[in-house]
This record gives C-alpha cells, sequence and structure tokens, in this order.
C-alpha cells in the first residue's frame, strides 16, 4: 500500500504542496496571486539548469526557488508599486514565463525549450519529501503561534487594523509575494530534479492552477491546504493506475473525468459558498 | 468645569477645509483631564471631522491642538497612539475572523526569541488590565465574529488601554447597542474615568451625553457653538444649542395652502407593518425624521425597490399601496410607472455613474422610457440625441455646472450633482416622491435651487415623503413631520406644532 | 475625447515598452533587435500567404478580445476565454457529426456557427450564474472551467466523435460543404470573407454596446452595481447575460479553426488565442473598436515569432510569450503613467 499508493501520491504532491503554501502565505497577505503557474515553470526550469552546472541537486533546488522569487519581484513591483490589476499582472507574468526556459535553453543547450537530462548520480532521492514536510511543519507553526504570521494574516484580513497599529501593509504583502514566489519556485524544482530528471516544455502543466485550488478548498490555512493537495495528488495517481482499467460496464474509466476533477470540486466548493465567506476579507482590495 | 483640573486636549482655532466647504471653522474647546466629555451636534455638524483631526486620520487645515498643554502636530493615527490617544470608531477595527486576544495585541505582540507570541504573557497582562479598571471580559480566544456588538466594543477598549491610551475617543459608542449594553458602556466607562483617563463620547443622543458626561460641547454646522458644565445645563438648552433656532437657509417662495387640509383626504400611499404605519396625503410633504440608524433608511429602500428590499428590511407581513393599488414586490421600473421617483440616500454610492457624463446619469432608471428609445433590428436602442437636447434643457432650468452634457458625474460639485439628481427625478413628471438627504454636502446656492423645486412639485399637487437628517430642513418644507426611533414611528407632528426642540427631544427617545 | 486620448497613449507607451523591453532581451540572448524586427515584420506582410496567416492568427484574438472586454463593462474578469473557445470549437466541430444530412452550405455554415456559440455561450454562462446566484468569484471559476474543458473535449476528440482514420488527437473531419473557402490571393493561408464578418461583429457590437439599452444596463452595473439596482437594473441578469455572449463569441473562434482551418477539431490548436484575448482587451482599454488594432498587433506578433525558429541563431517563437507579457505588464501598470505617485497603503 505505502509503496504502491502512499509514497507515489505523497510523491507527486509535493509540488502541490509547495506552491499551494506559496500562494496561501501571498493571498493571506491580500494579495491574489494567479501567477503561481509561471513560478512553478521558472524555477523546474532554472532547478535543472543549476543541477545540470553544478551536479548537486541541492543547489539546483535553492537555485529553482530563488527563479521563482526573481520572478515574484516583477510581480510585487507591477502590482504593488504600479498598482496594476492583481489578476491582469498574474495572467501577464503567465505569459512571460511560458518564453523564459525556451529563450535561455535556446542559448544554453541550442534546444527549443527542454534541457538535456539530468545524470542518476546528481538526482534526489527523498530529500524534498523531507523537505516539504519540514516547509508545511514550519507554515504550520508561523502561520499560528509567529508575529509575523499574525500581522501576515490581518494584511489580508484587516490591513486598517494593521496598519493602524504601525505595522506596513506593503511590507507584509511584499513577504507574501516573495514567499509565494519562492515557495512555487521550489515546486517547480521538485518537477524538474525530483518527479522527472529533466526540463520538459511547459512542465508546470497547470499544477500552479491546482494549488491555488488547493488554497480555495483549504480555506486558506495551511494544514487543510496541504490535505488538499495530497486530495489532488491522489487523484492523479489515480488516473495513472486506472488507466484502461475496467470499473464497471465495458469500457475503461476515461482518464479526462479524473484529470477534470480537482477543477470541477473546486468549482462545487465554490458555488457551494464556502470560497467566499473564508477568503481572506481584503484580497484583491488594494 | 473645574479650572484647576489640567487640560488633556486643546482645540485652538482649529479649522478644516474640503474644498471650499468648512468640516470644522475656527474650533475651539478643551477636555478637562480624567472627565467624560461629550461632543454633540446632528449628523454631519463636524463632530467626527475634529476628532479625526485630533486622531491624526486627516490633517487639520489651520489652528492649533494641544496635548497635555504641549503644542503637537499629529501625523497619523500611530503618532496620536504615541501620545496616548486612542479611538473606538464606529466600524471596529477588528478582524472577524481572529481571536479577540490576537486583535487586542496585534502590533505590540509579546514574543519570544524565535519570534513566536507569547499568548499566555499576554492574556496575563490583559486579565491585571481588566480587573484594574474593573472590566468584565474573558473570551481571549474566541474569534471576534462570534462576541456580541457589545463585547466586540469591549474589545476594543481593551485594546485601547492594552496600547496605554489615556485619552479615548468613542465615535458613536451606542449607535449600535442594545439598552442593557448602553448601561454596562457606561458603568465601565466611570470605572476608566476614575482610574484617571479622559473620555470623549461624540454623540448625538442628548439623554446619554446628559446622564453620563461631566461637560459637553455642542456644535452645529462645522462650528462650536458652546461648551457646558452638564449639571448646569438641561435637555432643552442642549437641544437648542444643537438644532438652533435660526434656521440659516429659509425656503421664502410661496406655500400652497392645502385644498383639502381639515378634511379627511384619501391617502396616495399607504404603508403598514406592523412597526411602521404611513400614510402619505395628496399635495404635502411629509417628513421624517430621525436620528440615523433608526429605521428611516430601511423604510426608505423598502418603498422605492421592495423586490430587492422587501424581504431583507421586513421579514414579516407589510401592506403597501400606491394609488390605492397593491404593490407586493414591485420593482423600481414597476414604481416609476406608476408616477413614483425617487432621489436615494447616498448621492455617490447609490444615484450617481461616477465615471460616467451626464447624459449617461440623465439615462439611469430612465433608460427605458419610452421617450429615449427606439425599436431596431438589434433591440432596444438609446436615442441619445434626444436625451442630450433633454439635458442640456434641464442644465438650464437647475442651472447645473459646468453646464456641458460630457462632464463626468464625478467631477462636478456636491449641489451640482444633486441638481442633476433632483433633474432625472422630475423628467418623467413623477405625482409621488421619495426624496432623501437632498442638501447633504451641498452648497448654499444649490440647497435654495433644490429646496424651490421640491416646494414646486408640492405646489403642483405632487405628495413627497422628505427623509433628512437636518431639521431645519424638514421643519422648513414638511406639512407634517414623523420622526422614527428604534425603528418605529416614535412621534408625528403637524405643521403649527413644529418645534425643533420638542421634535428633536422625540428624535432622542423621549 | 481627451480621456480617449490619453488611454490610447498609455496603450502605446505600454506597447513600446514592452517591446523595446523583449528586444533587448534579444540583444542579451546575442541577436540584433532590428534583424529580430525584420523577421517579425517580414514574416507577417512578406507575402500573401504571410499576410493571410497574420489574419488567421489575428480572427480568434477579435473574438477572444470580445469576450475579455464585454464582460469587463459588467464588471467581471472573463479568464474563461480559453475553455469557452475549446467547447464551441467542438461544438463546431460536432455540427459535422450531427448535421452530416445537411446539403446547403449556408446552413451548414450557420448551423455549425450556431452551434459554436451555443456551445461557448453556455460554458461561459456558468460562470456568470455562479457568480450571480451564489457569489462565487468569476476569476477563480472561469480558471476552474478552462481545466474542465480541456479535459472534456480531450474526452470527446479520442472517445466519442474520435476519427477512426487517423492516428492524431482529432475527430471525425467535416462535410465539404461546411468548409469556408480561403482567399486565392493568400495562397493557401486559411482565412477568408470571415475576417471581414469578424470585423463587422466588433464594429457592431460596438455599436450596440454604446447604443442598446441592455449595453447601457451592462454599463450601469459595471460602473456602480448598488446605483444600477437602485434604479432597477438587475445586475444578476446583466453578469449572466454578459458571460453569455462572450463565451459565445469565444465559441466562435471555433468557426475560425474547424471551419475555416481544420476542418475537425484537433487537440491542443489553440495558440493560448484566451489567453493573449485577455491582453487584447486590455490594450483596447474598454474601447471595443480598439479591440481591431490590438488584436491585430498581436496576431501580427503569433505569426512573425514563428520564424524566428528559422530565421535566427540564437531566439526561438516563444519570444513571443515574453514580448506579450512585457507589454500587458507594461499597459497595466498604471502607476508609471501617473505624475503624481498616490501614496497607498
Amino acid at each position: 500500500m505505502f509503496e504502491s499508493f502512499l509514497l507515489p501520491v505523497l510523491r507527486v504532491s509535493t509540488p502541490l504542496i509547495l506552491a499551494a503554501l506559496g500562494g496561501m502565505w501571498c493571498e493571506r497577505s491580500g494579495i491574489v496571486q494567479i501567477g503561481l503557474e509561471g513560478f512553478i515553470l521558472v524555477g523546474s526550469f532554472f532547478g535543472a539548469v543549476a543541477t545540470l552546472s553544478t551536479m548537486n541537486p541541492f543547489t539546483g533546488f535553492l537555485a529553482a526557488g530563488l527563479a521563482g522569487m526573481v520572478l515574484s519581484v516583477l510581480y510585487g513591483l507591477v502590482v504593488l508599486r504600479y498598482r496594476s490589476n492583481q489578476i491582469v499582472a498574474g495572467t501577464a507574468i503567465n505569459l512571460f514565463a511560458m518564453g523564459i526556459p525556451p529563450f535561455f535553453s535556446k542559448i544554453w543547450y541550442d534546444s527549443t525549450g527542454s534541457t538535456p537530462p539530468i545524470p542518476t548520480a546528481a538526482q534526489f532521492q527523498v530529500a524534498p519529501l523531507w523537505i516539504t514536510f519540514a516547509i508545511v511543519v514550519l507554515s504550520f507553526i508561523i502561520y499560528h503561534y509567529s508575529r509575523f504570521g499574525l500581522r501576515l494574516r490581518f494584511s489580508g484580513e484587516h490591513p486598517e487594523a494593521l496598519q493602524s497599529a504601525g505595522v506596513s501593509v506593503r511590507l507584509k504583502r511584499w513577504q507574501g509575494i516573495l514567499m509565494s514566489g519562492f515557495l512555487a519556485g521550489l515546486a517547480g524544482g521538485t518537477l524538474s530534479t525530483y518527479l522527472s530528471s529533466s526540463f520538459i516544455r511547459n512542465m508546470s502543466a497547470g499544477r500552479g492552477f491546482i494549488a491555488l485550488a488547493a488554497v480555495i478548498l483549504g480555506k486558506w490555512k495551511p494544514i487543510p491546504t496541504v490535505l488538499a493537495c495530497l486530495l489532488f495528488g491522489a487523484t492523479e495517481i489515480a488516473q495513472i493506475r486506472l488507466q484502461g482499467v475496467v470499473l464497471w460496464g465495458t469500457d475503461p474509466v476515461p482518464v479526462q473525468w479524473i484529470q477534470i476533477l480537482p477543477y470541477f470540486i473546486t468549482i462545487v466548493v465554490l458555488a457551494g459558498a464556502v470560497g467566499r465567506s473564508n477568503s481572506p476579507k481584503a484580497l484583491g482590495n488594494s | 468645569m473645574n479650572p484647576s483640573s489640567p487640560i488633556a486636549i486643546e482645540f485652538k482655532d482649529v479649522s478644516k477645509v474640503f474644498g471650499n466647504f468648512y468640516a470644522n471653522r475656527k474650533i475651539n474647546f478643551s477636555i478637562a483631564k480624567g472627565s467624560i466629555h461629550g461632543l454633540i451636534g446632528e449628523n454631519g455638524a463636524g463632530k467626527s471631522t475634529a476628532m479625526k483631526v485630533l486622531f491624526g486620520i486627516q490633517p487639520k487645515d489651520e489652528g492649533e491642538i494641544l496635548v497635555n498643554g504641549n503644542l503637537v502636530k499629529i501625523k497619523n493615527p500611530i503618532h496620536a497612539m504615541t501620545l496616548g490617544i486612542g479611538m473606538v470608531h464606529q466600524h471596529f477595527m477588528l478582524a472577524d475572523s481572529e481571536t479577540v486576544l490576537d486583535n487586542i495585541i496585534l502590533g505590540r505582540e509579546p514574543k519570544n526569541f524565535f519570534g513566536m507570541i507569547q499568548r499566555e504573557k499576554a492574556k496575563k497582562e490583559l486579565v491585571q488590565i481588566c480587573e484594574s479598571y474593573g472590566l468584565q471580559f474573558s473570551r481571549w480566544d474566541t474569534k471576534v465574529q462570534d462576541l456580541s456588538v457589545g463585547e466586540q466594543q469591549r474589545a476594543e477598549i481593551i485594546k485601547l488601554l492594552y496600547q496605554k491610551s489615556e485619552v479615548l475617543i468613542l465615535d458613536e459608542p451606542t449607535a449600535v447597542l442594545t439598552p442593557q449594553e448602553v448601561k454596562e458602556l457606561f458603568v465601565n466607562l466611570r470605572k476608566l474615568k476614575a482610574e484617571g483617563k479622559t473620555i470623549v463620547l461624540i454623540s448625538h443622543k442628548l439623554k446619554e451625553v446628559l446622564e453620563f458626561t461631566d461637560s459637553v460641547t455642542v456644535m452645529r454646522r462645522g462650528e462650536v457653538v458652546g461648551t457646558k458644565v452638564t449639571s448646569e445645563t438641561n435637555e432643552d438648552e442642549l437641544a437648542e444649542m444643537m438644532v438652533g433656532r435660526k434656521v440659516t437657509f429659509t425656503y421664502q417662495g410661496p406655500r400652497k395652502i392645502l385644498s383639502n387640509q381639515g378634511a379627511q383626504p384619501k391617502p396616495v400611499l399607504k404603508f403598514n407593518s406592523n412597526k411602521v404605519k404611513l400614510e402619505l396625503r395628496p399635495g404635502e410633504i411629509l417628513g421624517v425624521a430621525g436620528v440615523q440608524g433608526n429605521g428611516q433608511t430601511e423604510l426608505l429602500k423598502v418603498l422605492s425597490n421592495p423586490s430587492t428590499y422587501g424581504e431583507k428590511y421586513f421579514k414579516e407581513k407589510y401592506d403597501y399601496t400606491v394609488n390605492g393599488k397593491e404593490i407586493g414586490d414591485a420593482t423600481p421600473f414597476d414604481l416609476r410607472k406608476m408616477g413614483v421617483g425617487l432621489v436615494p440616500e447616498d448621492r455617490l454610492s447609490e444615484a450617481l455613474l461616477k465615471q460616467q457624463d451626464m447624459t449617461e446619469n440623465f439615462l439611469l432608471g430612465q433608460h427605458h422610457d419610452e421617450r429615449y428609445v427606439s425599436h431596431g433590428i438589434l433591440g432596444k436602442m438609446i436615442n441619445r440625441t434626444k436625451v442630450r437636447t433633454e439635458v442640456e434643457k434641464n442644465i438650464r432650468d437647475f442651472d447645473i455646472r459646468p453646464p456641458y452634457t460630457t462632464v463626468w458625474a464625478g467631477k462636478m460639485s456636491g449641489g451640482n450633482q444633486q441638481k442633476l439628481v433632483m433633474a432625472r427625478l422630475l423628467d418623467p413628471k413623477p405625482s409621488i416622491l421619495f426624496i432623501a438627504h437632498p442638501t447633504r454636502g451641498v452648497d448654499v446656492g444649490a440647497i435654495e435651487k433644490i429646496h424651490e423645486s421640491i416646494m414646486q412639485e408640492r405646489n403642483l399637487g405632487k405628495s413627497v415623503i422628505l427623509f433628512s437628517s437636518e431639521l431645519d430642513e424638514l421643519i422648513d418644507l414638511s406639512d407634517r413631520i414623523v420622526v422614527f426611533f428604534d425603528g418605529k414611528i416614535h412621534g408625528e407632528f403637524s405643521r403649527k406644532e413644529f418645534d425643533p426642540w420638542a421634535i428633536g427631544k422625540v428624535m432622542g427617545g423621549a | 475625447m481627451k480621456y480617449l486620448l490619453r488611454s490610447s497613449l498609455k496603450s502605446i507607451a505600454g506597447v513600446f515598452l514592452g517591446l523595446s523591453l523583449g528586444l533587448v532581451v534579444c540583444y542579451f540572448a546575442g541577436e540584433s533587435p532590428l534583424k529580430v524586427l525584420k523577421v517579425l515584420f517580414q514574416s507577417s506582410f512578406g507575402s500573401g500567404y504571410d499576410f493571410g496567416m497574420t489574419l488567421f492568427y489575428t480572427a480568434p484574438l477579435l473574438l477572444t478580445g470580445l469576450a475579455v472586454a464585454i464582460p469587463f463593462r459588467a464588471g467581471l474578469f472573463n479568464i474563461g476565454g480559453e475553455g469557452q473557445l475549446l467547447v464551441g470549437a467542438l461544438g463546431a466541430a460536432a455540427a459535422g457529426v450531427i448535421g452530416k444530412d445537411i446539403h446547403s452550405p449556408i446552413v451548414a455554415i450557420l448551423f455549425a456557427t450556431a452551434l459554436a456559440f451555443l456551445a461557448g455561450g453556455i460554458w461561459g454562462a456558468i460562470p456568470g450564474f455562479l457568480k450571480a446566484k451564489r457569489g462565487s468569484h468569476e476569476v477563480i471559476t472561469t480558471i476552474m472551467m478552462n481545466f474542465i474543458a480541456a479535459g472534456m473535449t480531450s474526452y470527446f476528440t479520442l472517445y466519442v466523435i474520435k476519427d477512426p482514420d487517423s492516428s492524431q488527437a482529432e475527430t471525425i473531419p467535416l462535410p465539404a460543404i461546411f468548409h469556408l473557402k480561403p482567399f486565392a490571393i493568400f495562397n493557401g493561408a486559411p482565412m477568408g470573407e470571415l475576417i471581414f464578418v469578424l470585423i463587422a461583429i466588433v464594429v457592431i457590437i460596438h455599436y450596440w454596446l454604446w447604443n442598446s439599452v441592455r449595453g447601457f444596463e451592462l454599463k450601469a452595473v459595471g460602473e456602480n452595481e448598488v446605483a444600477a439596482e437602485t434604479y432597477g437594473i438587475s445586475k444578476q441578469k446583466s453578469w449572466i447575460f454578459a458571460m453569455f455572449l462572450a463565451g459565445g463569441l469565444a465559441g466562435l473562434v471555433g468557426v475560425v479553426e474547424v471551419l475555416g482551418n481544420a476542418h475537425r477539431f484537433k487537440l491542443g490548436f489553440s495558440a493560448d488565442y484566451g489567453f493573449v484575448g485577455i491582453a487584447v482587451a486590455l490594450l483596447a482599454r474598454g474601447n471595443i473598436l480598439g479591440i481591431i488594432p490590438s488584436a491585430l498587433l498581436f496576431g501580427i506578433l503569433q505569426k512573425g515569432s514563428g520564424s524566428l525558429d528559422l530565421e535566427t541563431e540564437k531566439v526561438t517563437r516563444d519570444l513571443a510569450y515574453i514580448i506579450q507579457g512585457l507589454i500587458i505588464l507594461g499597459v497595466a501598470a498604471e502607476g508609471l503613467y501617473e505624475r503624481k505617485r498616490v501614496k497607498r497603503v
């Protein structure tokens, strides 16, 4: 059971968990984050690149986080400093990010959007699982017990109260955005250095949006968000396992039905009014 | 006031101007340390502005403010807090989904070496604060949304004490409380006072001010009318100061005698619920007075848009007829067809499209009017040339400025916006008019023009329900006034009984 | 007028900024920006075929641009153009199966168009309905609907109306009666009279939004929900209607692709038209007619960048994404164009 199902679920959930926690922190600070997809993409590319050039997956992993964070600086500048609409800017970041890996892969590897394979010696074994676990625990502690977490939450919940308590709302929002960039970048890192052994085109494949769905499903709280990610991870594994399997009738279950499950669940939950009442009150109002 | 007691706060010739409107004009008063000081006046009298200036939310334009005898320039709320000034806003500064404890300690959280909040330590401190001021509170770990409004307010007060505020400003603290909660609040405020805190109570309820304060400053139309020692004044005197005897902008034009006065005319509008019974007679202006939040807003919404607000505000059955016809849950369009017109309470949020020009705003609500609509292959189309001609005519009639149809509503002055709203109201020639706060935030010239056109409609035999927080205005224009208190009609005055003091008392619940 | 001028200046500045930054990036990659510009230009206008292809890329953007701009009038953000166009295209492809007995080309094409519009429209109306009745945020629901659309169309393509004679993921081809004829001067580029029809649609919608009662209501709801409601306009109806219209128009991309080009539904045919549509609408800044030049610009970028793979050493067609992203950021960053920055929390 563990080897055949639980472990694979945990493995495919790691990028979702990392990205979702990033998204959670950002949205908790009051900034809508639909750019996760882009951060994941650049993270996975630069993660692979750095691993290849240093032959050390840990360097690659860190590079992935930093790459996501650099892109999030651009997002933060446009949104916080130049007051762009957050949804428009997030969409732009996603488009922009799609152009980055091919651009550099052409220069560095003369390829139109993938990296050479990472040698086995430089691949991760289980480290990202543990790192993710540590980040989950840390997120939980910071969210509930630290001063930083409290203030960041207020920045999304009641910015006027935070400001009038003498704390800069803008700073908290910058921190939220940077955390989302870093964590989603790490999520990308797990894709290219842990779940597979190279970067391939459009590797993020919608995970940023699934992560966002998990944040909503998890009511913007760390543990429920992680659980939602595990649920989505399980559907991903189920989808692979059920390929060609006949469950009822004579035909196998179409994988597409399982693929759309996370999105479908999210809409149903949103329509059940859960999404609205639990979102940070000041989300997107800046 | 005891002259020997030290002064906590002093206002010296402080003015605050918005555009060319004085929200505060050279106000002077001082607040003694360790006292409960009332600041009273009608809506828009400038009380809140004065306190916002003191709390650093808005910068003053002229004058000086002294805190504990020192001249200070209060830059922002945080600065005010370091000076020991704290404020409980009408809308609480509490995040609903967080615990009371977290809300209170925000910004001053005790933390350990790792940045973790020491909640137990904070709680101990709060318990101690409550003990020393005799406040009852123990629901620290409850989320704010699960507290009653009274408890939330107490949490806000504890927050100020935790922040070591010496002067506590409370903006209309009783507006949202039940009578029991009000009683508790004042018991607590007295305890705070006994511990040496200074309390400023912003209110427009005479009774509570008389009962609970040591001294009181009365404001009216942005100016301080006077400061009294509470024990040496009485309700009549304060009412007179608050409302003022002299009506500044009296309507001078003709007032047609109602032909059917004395006889029992058939009402043109009837509204009957178990709380509110209202009849509008033909050709009269019925004034609706009352302190904000006593049920007038709900009545206006239901009268003007029963389809949206009927169930929301009047859960029990109500009976609503216009010209003898049952209204049920009609839409504003249905009402419009029956000759009912509306000027909503809040011009900017309810009546105008700020980023659209006069033509578009004139169309709002009239965009189905057969005069302005033609039918084409693409459906109902608007004939803007016709609308524009009509707007131009109204610009002349109402003297709207700037006199261009292409001006954005948001760029016009309050008075001109209101003239536009009035012009739109009268365009379909309604016979029943609901007009709310027609002169709020409006300059003198426009007030006259607006009053004139309301009277003109009345003299033409139209019936008007006039909602206003300006008692002067109601007394000046109305034929009859009903006073709301606590969701009900608490008193009724016919024109010959009009008396600002008497009406003011009923507004306060007497 | 002054407002219009100022906002178009902002758009032009945004395009300029995005494009120059994109070219600067090329420079750092070791590619001459001038050469990149030349390739972009030549590849889009160099021949009849090239221009035809540019228009072929422009056509869907006209529609997806409208699909963003119309709901925006009513205060909604439609990120769901991509899903709506997929479902619409599937509808057009299905028209060939359902209507295989139709003999008149006009009926056939109208039938397929209606199906594409309806399919996309219903797909768009769902988030509109959820917003109106349940308050679900349309941004999230439309994003989710995009993925569901991708899964669903893939299912239909692979299982329900799959072309048994093809090894590709594509549906049964449409009978010839459904095909739209391209102009001969385009030398095989799949674009004909349709482009004029689409431009006419943009013009009509511009006229209609400005002059119709319904258009006024959408505007009023988008501008001030409360005031609109006070004066009797139903925001719920306006939202559902705007999203239906938007989805339907996005669905018409199916006509461009399925009737005009591939004559079947091919998985992955869309070059992110739905998302680029956001950029198109944004660049047009609420002016519907502005969608025409704006769509053309992004069409050029799409077509021109295709040649970068072959014509240049260091950059690829994906440069288009970088430039698109930068243009959106350049246009959206309101604060860039204000002389005095307002201090914000």
